[in-house]
């Protein structure tokens, strides 16, 4: 079930909501629990076993990790994250990992017999992987209690806002919520009219930029990236740009989505954006996309692997090791690996070249202004990381190296858009691009208000402005149902 | 309580007074002599062309023979010339892209018993295989019965339905904005060209029909029926090029919702008489020769099963 169905909107949500606000709290577990079995089925029911098998193996070994220690207690914890790890592997990897053996071994002249054995990656399976692995690390390192009861541990990693693309959550948060007994937090939540309005709100926007922004720029990005070769640099910049302008608001749309219903119903889930495109240089970007994974991989792999408190090589391995990983993470292909290595490669270089840039900075008096070194850094950064994009777009290695050739090799000229025009589906782009740059300035300021940074306009302004969303989205939503990008990981 | 009541509706108000505020806007603000609205989104249609005509033109006082419903391969292929010079009165009320989800609101809205005896159904497989969203854009801006465009909005079950049925709202004295291509004649548009080149036959040969209409399909079984409008489904001639297997597949559905109605599918799809260069327009439409042809065999079959007397 998709968040942008009538099933979910009208249907599932409000149902959900309505039974939980009526529930007494010590059935509301189940209710959760039933309820998100229920939307992880809709997508493809039988694979709700592989999720069990998670949770099962987790959940026993929690509670094995907290009655051991030593030894044992370590060979518990890599028992889970092999379970897990293998688990992630197979259904995700192991067409990978067997074409690309097959074209190694066929390449040599040999012979490769092992078939392709067809497997569909379940859906979410490594959001909700990592989540699990979060929690046995957690009572490894003896920062949470295991779950005995395992109907909260299975609601802890199956919360179905959060379910099939995050944020991943940490036990220290979600599943001390579910725990809480506090009156009035977590699952013993009141109906809060002003917390289900700013929920509500959330979701609006987070729908805002998934129908009307990033379905709208996926019509072009599909276009071009779907025939590559027939395209001049300008669309393939223009498709670029706009694909990064898509996977942020498909993503962060989803999770405002998701953020807003858990709100709704008294969680809060951890924040998984903060206006990204803002960053002054990578690694401040990595700060503010997709923090649930980056922090993930920064407390379980990156600082086990030594961070920043080793030599500078081992340093910069270790860097290039976690971006590699993480672009493994996303998918199972090569396109994903260089994207990875490409954002890696783009924090050596930037660590490598510092002091350099610090001398060169100050020479030109750059120092001096502030604003427009830090726009400059801006705009910089944009560039890199839309570039790592193509890759992470592109269908294969041969269409990458085909967009980037012609980036750089054909001319930048406006017959290419006129025919990209022709191509599209009418008026497409010009008010595609209108609604991207009103979305970009407003942006900050919707993003400020659902994270409670700053507050929303009281009275008739508030009601106008977020009414103003809804109709963006009746007038403007590019409807279809089409699903999310981040589902495929 | 009553201060949040009173949020939720000074809320409800601001979207209700923006959207109208917004939709009429768009709709009558030009930009290069066109409604802002059209450059919104693909599935806004301009008033006008062959469906206006049609749709403007029919008498639903006058009585006539036979009513031609269904997709463009209706309004291309059956030619109420034919029928008059049969001796019977016909008019033409197929549409570009018309699915069996549009099709039973035209029914419901234009076709009874009394003005119309005889109701001739055009379908093929591609009718069954799309939403209905395309012939909504256009039936909505074209129709003259508001009741029959709001009836297939609502059955669209999504909102771009809605933004049509505003759009007509909110320009309730349009002119059309273009003129057919092609002169209309009792509904019929003729399209003289042939095409120039053999049709490649389609590989796939899945026959993906979608649930919704076929639904509809049945009702619009189940409406003639109740109204007493005699009902006939036919499908004009396919090029040589087309799919066999899967049109026998299409073809046996059809027999199969019509089993035990005593209502007869006349399937011309591989019938003789017509060939590729000379009587096609393009990969699946009869030009005027082809439709000439194809309408003459129709007519005849018509007679001979008797839901139509013997030409004068």
């Amino acid at each position: 079930m998709l968040f942008n169905s009538f099933e979910f909107i009208c249907i599932f949500f409000p149902l959900v909501t309505g039974l939980y606000f009526l529930l007494p709290h010590r059935w509301r577990w189940l209710l959760l629990l039933v309820a998100s079995c229920w939307f992880y089925m809709t997508f493809v029911p039988v694979y709700i076993l592989i999720l069990a098998f998670t949770i099962l193996v987790d959940y026993f070994a929690g509670i094995w990790i907290e009655q051991s220690e030593g030894r044992r207690r370590k060979l518990l914890l890599t028992a889970s994250i092999f379970a897990n790890v293998g688990v992630l592997a197979f259904f995700k990897y192991f067409n990978f990992l067997n074409e690309s053996i097959a074209e190694v071994v066929r390449g040599l002249g040999f012979h490769y017999g092992v078939p392709d054995l067809g497997i569909i990656l379940p859906i979410g399976l490594s959001f909700h992987t990592f989540q699990s692995l979060s929690y046995t690390i957690e009572v490894y390192r003896k920062h949470q209690a295991a779950e005995r009861r395992v109907g909260i541990f299975a609601l802890y990693v199956m919360f179905y806002p959060q379910l099939v693309a995050g944020p991943i959550e940490r036990p220290g948060n979600l599943l001390n919520q579910i725990n809480s007994t506090t009156p009035g937090t977590g699952m013993r939540a009141k109906f809060d009219y002003g917390r289900v309005v700013e929920g509500l709100r959330q979701m609006l926007w987070g729908f805002f930029k998934k129908v009307v922004i990033a379905d709208r720029c996926a019509v072009v990005v599909d276009q071009v990236y779907g025939a590559p070769e027939h395209y001049g640099a300008l669309s393939i910049a223009l498709a670029t740009y706009l694909f990064a302008v898509q996977i942020y608001c498909d993503f962060s749309g989803y999770t405002d989505i998701a953020l807003g219903a858990a709100r709704v119903m008294g969680f809060n889930l951890m924040v998984n954006f903060r206006t990204p495109y803002l960053s002054k240089n990578i690694s401040e970007f990595w700060s503010r996309w997709h923090i649930s994974l980056s922090s993930w991989f920064r407390d379980y792999l990156y600082i086990p692997l030594g961070g920043n408190r080793v030599v500078k090589w081992r340093w910069y391995y270790n860097l290039m090791i976690v971006f590699l990983v993480s672009g493994l993470w996303h998918g199972a292909d090569w396109t994903y690996v260089i994207w990875g290595g490409l954002h890696g490669s783009y924090l050596i270089l930037a660590l490598v070249f510092a002091p350099l840039m610090l001398r060169f900075t100050k020479g030109i008096g750059l120092d001096r202004l502030p604003s427009l070194k830090k726009w400059l850094n801006i705009f910089i950064t944009v560039q890199l990381v839309s570039f790592a994009w193509i890759f992470f777009r592109a269908n294969s290695i041969h269409d990458a190296a085909t967009l980037v050739h012609r980036l750089f090799n054909t001319p930048w000229a406006l017959d290419d858009l006129r025919m990209l025009l022709a191509d599209l589906p009418r008026s497409m782009l010009d008010f595609t691009v209108l609604l991207v740059i009103a979305f970009m300035a407003m942006d900050p300021l919707f993003d400020a208000w659902a994270k409670r940074d700053r507050p929303v306009p009281k009275g008739l302004v508030g009601a106008t402005l977020y009414a103003a969303v809804l109709v963006g989205i009746l007038l403007f939503g590019y409807f279809g149902s089409t699903s999310f990008i981040y589902f495929q990981f | 309580m009553g201060v949040r009541w009173g949020r939720v509706l000074l809320f409800a108000s601001c979207v209700l007074g923006m959207y109208a505020f917004a939709m009429f806007g768009l709709s009558h603000a030009k930009l290069e002599s066109r409604a802002l609205i059209f450059r919104t989104g693909d599935y806004y249609n301009w008033p006008g062309g062959d469906s206006w005509t049609r749709f403007h033109e029919f008498d639903r006082a006058k009585r006539y023979d036979a009513i031609i419903i269904g997709s463009s391969h209706a309004y291309r292929g059956y030619d109420p010339e034919v029928f008059a010079a049969h001796g019977h009165q016909a008019y033409n009320l197929g549409s570009s892209a018309q699915s069996p989800l549009n099709t039973f609101h035209l029914i419901r809205n234009y076709v009874d018993s009394a003005h119309c005896p005889l109701l001739i159904f055009d379908v093929f497989e591609g009718t069954f295989q799309n939403t209905g969203l395309e012939s909504c854009a256009d039936l909505t801006q074209n129709i003259t019965s508001g009741t029959a465009a709001l009836g297939m909005a609502w059955d669209l079950r999504e909102l771009r339905g809605l933004n049509m049925m505003a759009l007509r709202w909110c320009t309730p004295g349009r002119r059309p904005y273009y003129e057919s291509a092609y002169p209309v004649r009792n509904g019929f548009v003729a399209v003289p060209d042939s095409v120039d080149k053999p049709i490649k036959p389609l590989k796939n040969t899945k026959l993906d029909l979608l649930d919704r209409q076929k639904e509809l399909f049945q009702a619009c079984v189940k409406l003639c029926r109740e109204r007493g409008i005699r009902l006939v489904v036919a499908q004009h001639q396919a090029r040589q090029g087309t799919n066999r297997v899967r049109h026998e597949a299409f073809a046996a559905y059809i027999r199969s919702e019509l089993a035990g109605t005593g209502i007869p599918f006349l399937d011309f799809a591989f019938a003789p008489g017509l060939n590729d260069l000379d009587h096609f327009a393009d990969h699946n439409h009869l030009n005027a020769a082809g439709a000439r042809i194809f309408t003459g065999q129709l007519v005849d079959s018509l007679e001979a099963l008797g839901y139509m007397n013997q030409s004068r």
